[in-house]
Order: C-alpha cells, then sequence, then structure tokens
C-alpha cells in the first residue's frame, strides 16, 4: 500500500540534515478562511451524514455548545493555507498541479516519494463558525528503516491546531514515510 | 432523543456500519469540502501514473467517516476525544467505503464515562484503514 505523492514538491537534502531537523518548527500557518456554516454544510453534504449538531443550533445548545459546532474531524481543513493569494503571480497551464503546501514538505531529505502511514488526533475544544484556525507544526522524530516500497525514514510531526485567541483545540501525531524507490 | 449513555455500552459491543459510495464524483466533492486539491484523491489520469488504480481516500475523509459512525452510534451527547489509525490498503473510487467499531474498554471519569473502541474502514472487502478511538458519554444521555 502507498499513498504515494509523488507529485508533491519535497525539499531535497542528506538523512543527516534531516536529523538536525528534529525537535524545530517545520512551520506555522494559518488556515485561509475563518470556519462558516458553509464549510460545515458542504462536509456533511459529502457524506451524507445528518447530524443535527452541526446544522441546528438549539440542538447544539441543549448539548451544551455555544451555536452549531464543527464536526471536531475538520482540523486539517480549517488550516489548509490557500492555493493562491493576492500578490501571487498568475497561474499558467505549464504549472505542475496544485499540492496543499503541508510542512512535513519542507524537510530536507533524500526520497521523491512520501506518503502518511499514520493519523493520531486529540479533539480538545469545539471549533465554531467565526473561528480563524492556525496550526504549528513540530518534527518530533525521524526513524530510518528500509521498507519493501524502498529506503527511507518515517518522520513523526506533531501539529498544534489553535484558534486566533490562542486556545489549542486539537493536537496531532502524522506520521510519514519518505523514500526513493 | 440525545443519545447514549455510558451506563448501556458493553464490552464488545459492535456499532451499526457507516457507509458512502465512493464515486468518483464523490471524491470531486470531497476534495471540495475539505480542500486537500492533491490529483491522487480525484484525477484519475495522474492517479494511475502513479501506479494506483484509481484515486482514492485522502486521510481527512477517513477521520470524517469515523466521526460519522461513531456519532451514528453514540447520538448527540457524546464527544469524540480521540482518533488514532494506520492507512494500510487503498480505498479507491468506484466501492462502498463503511466506517466500522467495537467497544474494547471502559472506565468511569468526568460525569460519565470514557469509552475505547477498535475502528476500521472496509473497502472491497478489505480493511483499508485500522486503529482506535476513544469518546466521552455522560451518565444518562444527557450532558450534565
Amino acid at each position: 500500500m502507498s499513498d504515494a505523492t509523488q507529485l508533491v514538491d519535497l525539499r531535497p537534502g542528506t538523512w543527516e540534515e534531516a536529523q538536525g531537523w528534529v525537535g524545530r518548527e517545520l512551520g506555522r500557518y494559518t488556515g485561509a478562511d475563518v470556519v462558516t456554516l458553509g464549510d460545515i454544510r458542504r462536509r456533511l453534504e459529502v457524506l451524507a451524514w445528518d447530524c443535527p449538531l452541526h446544522y441546528d443550533e438549539d440542538a447544539a445548545r441543549r448539548q451544551g455548545y455555544r451555536t452549531v459546532v464543527a464536526p471536531a474531524t475538520m482540523l486539517m481543513t480549517w488550516a489548509m493555507p490557500p492555493y493562491w493569494a493576492p500578490g501571487d503571480r498568475r497561474p499558467t497551464l505549464d504549472d505542475p498541479a496544485l499540492v496543499p503546501s503541508y510542512p512535513f514538505t519542507r524537510i530536507p531529505a533524500p526520497g521523491a516519494l512520501i506518503f502518511a502511514t499514520e493519523s493520531d488526533t486529540e479533539y480538545l475544544e469545539p471549533v465554531y463558525p467565526g473561528d480563524r484556525i492556525s496550526a504549528t507544526s513540530v518534527l518530533v522524530e525521524m526513524t530510518r528503516k528500509r521498507l519493501s516500497v524502498g529506503d527511507g525514514a518515517f518522520f513523526l510531526i506533531e501539529t498544534t491546531y489553535a484558534k486566533q485567541t490562542g486556545e489549542v483545540v486539537g493536537i496531532e501525531r502524522l506520521t510519514v514515510f519518505r523514500y526513493s524507490p | 432523543m440525545t443519545g447514549l449513555s455510558f451506563a448501556d455500552v458493553t464490552d464488545g459491543a459492535e456499532l451499526p456500519p457507516f457507509t458512502v459510495p465512493l464515486t468518483l464524483q464523490r471524491l470531486v466533492m470531497e476534495a471540495a469540502a475539505n480542500r486537500d486539491f492533491t490529483p491522487i484523491h480525484h484525477d484519475r489520469e495522474l492517479t494511475r501514473a502513479t501506479g494506483a488504480p484509481d484515486p482514492y481516500a485522502n486521510t481527512m475523509l477517513v477521520q470524517a467517516i469515523f466521526e460519522a459512525t461513531l456519532r451514528q452510534w453514540m447520538g448527540l451527547a457524546g464527544r469524540l476525544r480521540r482518533l488514532r489509525f494506520n492507512m494500510r490498503a487503498f480505498a479507491s473510487a468506484g466501492a462502498i467505503l463503511s466506517g466500522h467499531g467495537r467497544v474494547t474498554a471502559t472506565r468511569a471519569g468526568d460525569g460519565g464515562g470514557f469509552v475505547d473502541l477498535e475502528i476500521w474502514t472496509e473497502s472491497r472487502g478489505t480493511r483499508a484503514a485500522t486503529g482506535t478511538a476513544t469518546v466521552w458519554l455522560p451518565d444518562n444521555g444527557v450532558r450534565p
């Protein structure tokens, strides 16, 4: 199995350079938009997921929420940076496909391929329409490993999601495997 | 109906599955909803160039299916506390993707109790993602 995203623009480097990033912050990024009822509705629409907490204000309040609450698992979406922002150059037909600028792509290392192997998230506080979510990622651990797909390393990246107030809403530990086939 | 009470939960109980027909169109809707436009999750030609048979579900879609599975079972009062899973196989376009769960442990706390579950998704008869979840449930089905 491989979730190989070889279309991702990975920073080249050596394993020694990558090791030097352990314990360091890979980046802090803020979601392109504030959380809205429309974003939440589109999440329900895709899955045909009927849960009144995410569309009925009274139902959400009866459960102790301030108002309609977002599904807990939308943190990665809330913190997704924009694919274009004012001031960026105009796109052309020859551009490579757009991919999200995840912080783990900035680790300098060998290997042109990467895939996510494990996702582990603690959900701490509810997220509401109007919130703006930022994410700060730290490289926690690097483990060199040869797998059947190739020689590479596991990277454990811990990302802390917080509101504009600084309140931490969730902590994610994502493991990715970067390798040369 | 507000939801399941902690006292109602028994070890080994299996959750009703939550299913989604994972058509290519629905993967496109998913990309628009989660804002991850990486081509392997919606573009057939580019996906095949990477060696995979068809575009497949990303991490955010798997997370959401697990939350929907847990929510459908526990009702409105429960809270999702932790979700951990490994990606084991592609959940590719053209098949039903379903979320599943089974209670593995319970412990009282916080005016209710915490429930640990084994969770997994299935696609074409294979367990595509497997892991564990922890939810909190109130004592009487209503938040104190």
